[in-house]
């Protein structure tokens, strides 16, 4: 072979190997999913959505599935930024509270148009079905969902002689002093007292029970009122007589209560679950993990919870998805009843498929839960996208009341001013 | 001899000489070529990035950046919670490093006595200064937690307080653990600023010193402080501008709180770009940051190219 027919035999195959990669290229691409979510990365729930992932793996082997995890407290930004930098992000997990600010970018495929709406309300509730819809658009579907709702702790309240779960404000207050009279070193109520992101949503639970809010539809400021007012002595009042106690996030609530240190705290249904692991009992310790209702001003009034859930959603980077296509395939694995099923006996997290949700029906816990959080209501802030903006603001002004830096009715008055001006540059 | 030779030969040696200097000036500009890029890629296209960002309203969720001239410095210069992060940063700074300036020096003079053991004790010394600064942050914030905080279980435990103190919740508890934590971090590096200084004093001059008559304070005051000048200096400069550069710490230990009491320029700046996606204020507060950060920079770097 002379020398030049060596290289044009040579470029000729190098050009056939280079156009084989040109065609199959799209080809390949269609087959790769990449899934971004920050639960996978985190210890308790790594295992069991490990296994979820390697599911879908062997039923797709022909799919190269990247899995990309953040902390939750960096996700949103991360996201955003994947977006706005035309990342390939495919499958997401994302935290309900920060739906409004991905619909507002339109970064998400309307969800009806992947699966309609009739195999969706077939699939999943149409009540659980709302955490995911932002403007009557189907950007998420829920993993899990609940509310911020409230945890009692059978034993405490036993040892401090109380036999039935506070309904009223009033109930719920004798509780507490009940509580701190048997045990003086408890804090009763485990409220938040630091961490504008815990202090908010906390505090418009107790701003809808006296009947207040923080803005209305259009974004006008309503908390310069009386309920607002009220809402605010109240739980000032219970830091005042020792029934609260100040620096208190959830974490920090969460151990007391598992020490049989805290009567009552809010959080989200993975409260058995940390209950388990942080008094070292494991399951023993359900028998006193009891889902209560809010309290509320009269015994007519629905309990009041935030809305509280992870859900997944699609970015549309690369189009509407067909409902065959890999990444859509990924979503229908993590929404699985196997999958469903074993998220909530490793992690506690509740199922949201109407299939899934039969075969736990005899969980007095989930029926408990998901009866309180029928009512939730989304958390105000997340409406807007000045969100962090209207968190810290409120956080800050309640906390300050908590702390006595500012009487009740200033740090409502102070609350309504900045909300005023924050407000002013998004309505 | 002829000197026809001579004339011609002095200036092509100073020629020579003046070419030489060239090539070794252009040399010396092509090694410093890399690190001029990485400055200008690194350093100087960002700041002047951010410059340009601060008269722009953007957020994350806005397409395109909109024009606002003067508006976000306005809005910083007249919003009270943006003043008041500015005055929280100052106060932070000057406690701070006053403080840690002080502790150190008398560290350091403790450390370069001899006594047995000093080997062992000027390594231990390092300790707060080779860990991580959040892990330095989560023991104090574990030492002072108002619920299960060890301070408030010893001083229970000998009866001096009835019940938990909530020592981070307060706005002067919090500022006072924030700076506590700082300035346990950073005694170590002053210390070593200062034992280096120690270490160059001349002993021929203390005990001339001390055949004159003076007392161990005297030595200190008219000996040891003017030798440690310009350490002193250095010191202190550096020591300012890594606390008003300060973030991980304070925003491990009280996130800006309670009530913005800890809130400074750099937490701030994060709560912008990352909390509110407002991009152009974030950018505002960094320039005012670094107007904040330049007087103290001018100073050092002027002291340091006299010297």
């Amino acid at each position: 072979m002379t020398r030049n027919a060596f290289f044009s035999r040579r470029s000729a195959m190098l050009g056939t190997i280079a156009a084989i990669g040109l065609f199959s290229a799209p080809v390949l691409a269609q087959q790769s999913v990449t899934y971004v979510g920050w639960s996978h990365d985190e210890a308790a729930s790594k295992p069991v959505i490990t296994g979820m992932l390697d599911t879908y793996q062997k039923a797709n082997p022909g799919v190269k599935l990247e899995v990309i995890g953040f902390p939750w407290a960096q996700m949103q930004q991360n996201l955003i930024l994947r977006y706005r930098s035309k990342q390939k992000t495919d499958v997401v997990q994302i935290q309900e509270r920060w739906l409004p600010s991905f619909a507002a970018m339109k970064s998400l495929v309307d969800l009806d148009q992947v699966y309609t709406r009739k195999a969706l309300e077939a699939r999943i509730d149409p009540g659980l079905l709302e955490l995911g819809r932002i403007g009557g658009v189907q950007v998420g579907l829920p993993w899990t969902a609940g509310s911020i709702g409230m945890v009692a702790n059978k034993k405490v309240l036993a040892d401090a002689g109380i036999t039935e779960t506070p309904k009223t404000v009033e109930q719920f207050t004798a509780a507490l002093r009940a509580i701190k009279k048997a045990k003086p070193s408890a804090v009763p109520f485990a409220m938040t007292t630091k961490n504008n992101a815990s202090m908010s949503p906390d505090f418009q639970v107790w701003l809808w029970t006296f009947g207040g809010q923080l803005l209305d539809s259009n974004g006008a400021v309503m908390v310069d009122s009386s309920e607002a007012r009220k809402a605010l002595t109240y739980l000032t009042d219970l830091v005042k007589e020792g029934l609260a106690a100040k620096d208190i996030d959830r974490p920090d609530a969460r151990r007391l209560y598992a020490q049989f240190d805290a009567g009552f705290y809010a959080d989200a249904p993975l409260a058995r679950g940390f209950a388990r692991n942080n008094s070292g009992k494991g399951t023993e310790y359900d028998q006193y993990v009891l889902a209560a209702p809010t309290p509320v001003l009269r015994s007519s009034d629905a309990p009041k919870s935030v809305m509280w859930g992870h859900t997944l959603g699609l970015f549309n980077l690369e189009g509407t998805p067909k409902a065959d296509s890999a990444s859509v395939k990924l979503i229908d694995t993590l929404l699985s009843d196997e999958s469903q099923l074993a998220y909530f006996k490793e992690v506690g997290l509740f199922p949201v498929t109407k299939s899934a949700l039969d075969k736990v029906k005899d969980d007095a816990y989930v029926i408990d839960w998901t009866k309180n959080a029928s009512t939730a209501s989304r958390d105000e802030a997340s409406n807007w996208p000045n969100a962090a903006d209207i968190t810290n603001i409120v956080g800050e002004e309640v906390q300050a009341a908590y702390l006595g830096v500012k009487t009740p009715d200033k740090a409502i008055t102070d609350m309504a001013a900045r909300l005023e001006v924050k407000m002013k540059e998004v309505r | 001899m002829t000197t026809p030779a001579a004339a011609p030969i002095g200036p092509s040696r100073a020629r020579r000489r003046a070419l030489l200097k060239r090539a070794e000036n252009r040399f010396g500009f092509l090694l410093a070529v890399p690190a001029l890029i990485a400055f200008c890629v690194v350093i100087l296209y960002p700041f002047l990035q951010a410059i340009w960002l601060s008269f722009y309203r953007v957020t994350i969720f806005a397409p395109e950046p909109k024009w606002v001239g003067f508006n976000n410095f306005i809005t910083f210069l007249t919003d009270p919670s943006q003043l008041q992060a500015w005055g929280t940063t100052v106060m932070f700074v000057v406690v701070t490093t006053s403080v840690t300036f002080v502790l150190g020096l008398v560290w350091a003079l403790l450390m370069d006595q001899s006594f047995r053991g000093r080997a062992i004790v000027r390594s231990a010394s390092l300790l707060p200064w080779v860990l991580p600064s959040t892990v330095t942050a989560f023991l104090w914030t574990w030492l002072l937690n108002a619920q299960y905080g060890v301070l408030n279980a010893f001083l229970l435990q000998l009866g001096i307080i009835d019940e938990p103190v909530a020592w981070l919740s307060t706005p002067s508890g919090a500022m006072a653990g924030i700076v506590i934590a700082k300035t346990w971090l950073s005694i170590p590096l002053f210390m070593a600023f200062f034992l280096a200084g120690l270490q160059s004093l001349s002993r021929d001059q203390l005990e001339a010193a001390r055949v004159d008559g003076a007392t161990n304070f005297q030595a200190l005051i008219h000996v040891v402080l003017p030798h440690l000048k310009h350490t002193m200096m250095v010191v202190l400069v550096l020591g300012a501008m890594g606390n008003l550069q300060q973030f991980d710490v304070i925003y491990a230990m009280t996130g800006g709180g309670p009530v913005g009491a800890t809130n400074v320029l750099s937490i701030e700046v994060y709560r912008q770009a990352f909390q509110n996606w407002n991009l152009g204020m974030a950018a505002t507060v960094g320039v005012m940051w670094f107007l904040t950060i330049a007087p103290p920079a001018f100073i050092y770097l002027r002291s340091l190219f006299k010297n």
